[in-house]
């Protein structure tokens, strides 16, 4: 499994590397491996009906700021921060405009369930929020999680155990 | 053992993520193409650092021999442990894989204090920092700006004085004891002999702004044309000057944020005058300006 996943960083520093130079399909092919954890990231913040569209928001904003980047190392968190940043304007934007950001929207098949898990997770402290989101909803593994947010595995195993046992109490008590 | 399967799905199924995986599936990713037209990789104020720093004449490098790397590279090259970086007439850019990237603008000085660290002795820089919150510091004669996870620019004059103006996240700029908090969309200035001043947004009222400066430099009087000029975003002044102002004016400090900003239940006029840290706390969350998990981790002096 390491060895899997050393060889996973090793490509993306390539298709970093390419996507620097210009190389559109790298940056694409970068934009299909990272889509699902940059979505669980703004899913922890973000009403669901708008985090899709931030994904094209973030991934846009990293093509025009990528020269620079030489490591999957140095993409992946700076991917990540563009997207926790754009959550936050997200919001800063919505009172500015003295929008109504609504908490629940109406997405593909989601029942009123999944709602109400997704607010129990995005009722847990941050580090746990963004973990069970990346594992529950997105289908990452723990590994998988490591790898593309740069926590340790250790990290994320103990965000996941704590996260997933606040997140059962949580859901017990309502 | 128990969590494998939380962990990454070996061992036996525990019912209960089950469940929570199928109700969870329909919010999941779905991708589709890019739409926006896009433009060639790297803008052009990038593609004009890019040039300038090969241009030897914009940019000095003043060499300690012996001195460990740090994690900044300008060109490709490392910069050494309390190297200085000085530019003549163009920018340079300075780069560190795990931390983010530093435009230096013409005119400027700039020494790599330690690994991560930058000082900025004079001139102006513009960061963009992915690093983890409170992993980059950039010091400066007057305060010492903490990135908690932003992008912002970073003036030094002559004198020593400073002026920080933040475009994404946050950052706290820190000297002693005394400490200011700055968001996107707002700046603060710091002075050598005082520290940083109160932070305020770009587009507060004139009146707001101009009764900032004058209560940093000793005008009390100002402080009334500073409240009611306020509007609720300008919580965040207000906010600042709860912490800073003498124990006689606090009240009206108070008075005005809680017009303003809707303050929780237990909140209390005397117990702000008194810094109870608790509701200090809670008028800041109040301004809802971020969720305040991330940042309790953050030394907030004003508690003591």
């Amino acid at each position: 499994m390491m060895q899997a996943m050393a060889m996973a960083i090793s490509e993306d520093d390539g298709l970093v590397l390419a996507a620097v130079a210009g190389d559109r399909a790298a940056f694409g092919e970068l934009y299909v491996r990272y889509g699902r954890t940059i979505h669980g990231i703004l899913l922890a913040r973000v009403p669901p009906k708008d985090a899709e569209d931030l994904v094209q928001d973030v991934f846009l904003a990293a093509m025009r700021q990528l020269r620079g980047l030489r490591t999957a190392t140095a993409f992946r968190g700076w991917l990540c921060a563009i997207a926790r940043n754009r959550a936050m304007d997200y919001y800063r934007r919505a009172r500015e405009s003295a929008e109504e950001v609504p908490e629940v929207a109406a997405p593909r098949g989601a029942t009123q369930d999944a709602f109400l898990v997704l607010d129990a997770i995005r009722g847990l402290p941050e580090a746990y929020r963004e973990t069970l989101i990346l594992r529950l909803v997105e289908g990452m593994t723990g590994p998988e999680i490591a790898d593309r947010t740069g926590l340790t595995a250790d990290s994320v195993r103990v965000n996941l155990c704590r996260g997933m046992k606040m997140l059962r109490e949580v859901l017990e008590a309502k | 053992m128990k969590d494998e399967y939380l962990w990454d799905r070996s061992g036996a199924a525990d019912p209960e993520v089950e469940r929570l995986e199928r109700v969870l599936a329909p919010l999941r990713y779905r991708h589709r193409e890019l739409q926006a037209p896009v433009r060639r990789v790297g803008g052009a104020r990038w593609a004009v650092a890019a040039a300038v720093i090969g241009a030897a004449a914009a940019l000095v490098m003043v060499v300690a021999p012996a001195a460990p790397d740090t994690q900044w590279e300008v060109a490709g090259a490392k910069l050494h442990r309390g190297q200085v970086v000085r530019t003549g007439s163009a920018s340079v850019t300075l780069e560190a894989d795990a931390v983010g990237r530093v435009d230096l603008a013409p005119n400027s000085e700039l020494q790599a204090s330690a690994e991560k660290r930058l000082t900025l002795r004079s001139g102006e820089l513009h960061a963009f920092i992915w690093a983890p919150a409170r992993a980059f510091v950039v010091d400066t004669p007057s305060a010492r700006a903490v990135d908690l996870g932003c992008e912002y620019t970073l003036n030094v004059d002559a004198k020593g004085d400073g002026l920080l103006r933040v475009s994404l996240g946050w950052v706290a700029f820190q000297v002693g004891d005394h400490e200011a908090f700055i968001p996107a969309g707002a700046r603060c200035v710091t002075r050598k002999k005082s520290g940083p001043g109160i932070p305020y947004y770009e587009d507060a009222p004139a009146a707001l702004m101009a009764g900032v400066a004058a209560l940093e430099r000793g005008e009390s009087a100002a402080l009334g044309g500073v409240l009611s000029a306020a509007r609720a975003r300008d919580g965040l002044t207000l906010w600042h000057l709860m912490t800073r102002v003498p124990e006689r004016d606090r009240g009206a400090v108070f008075d005005r944020f809680r017009e303003l900003v809707r303050v929780p239940d237990g909140v209390t006029r005397e117990g702000v005058v008194r810094r109870d840290a608790k509701m200090i706390d809670q008028c800041w969350n109040a301004l809802e300006l971020e969720n305040t998990g991330w940042w309790r981790g953050w030394e907030r002096r004003w508690s003591e």
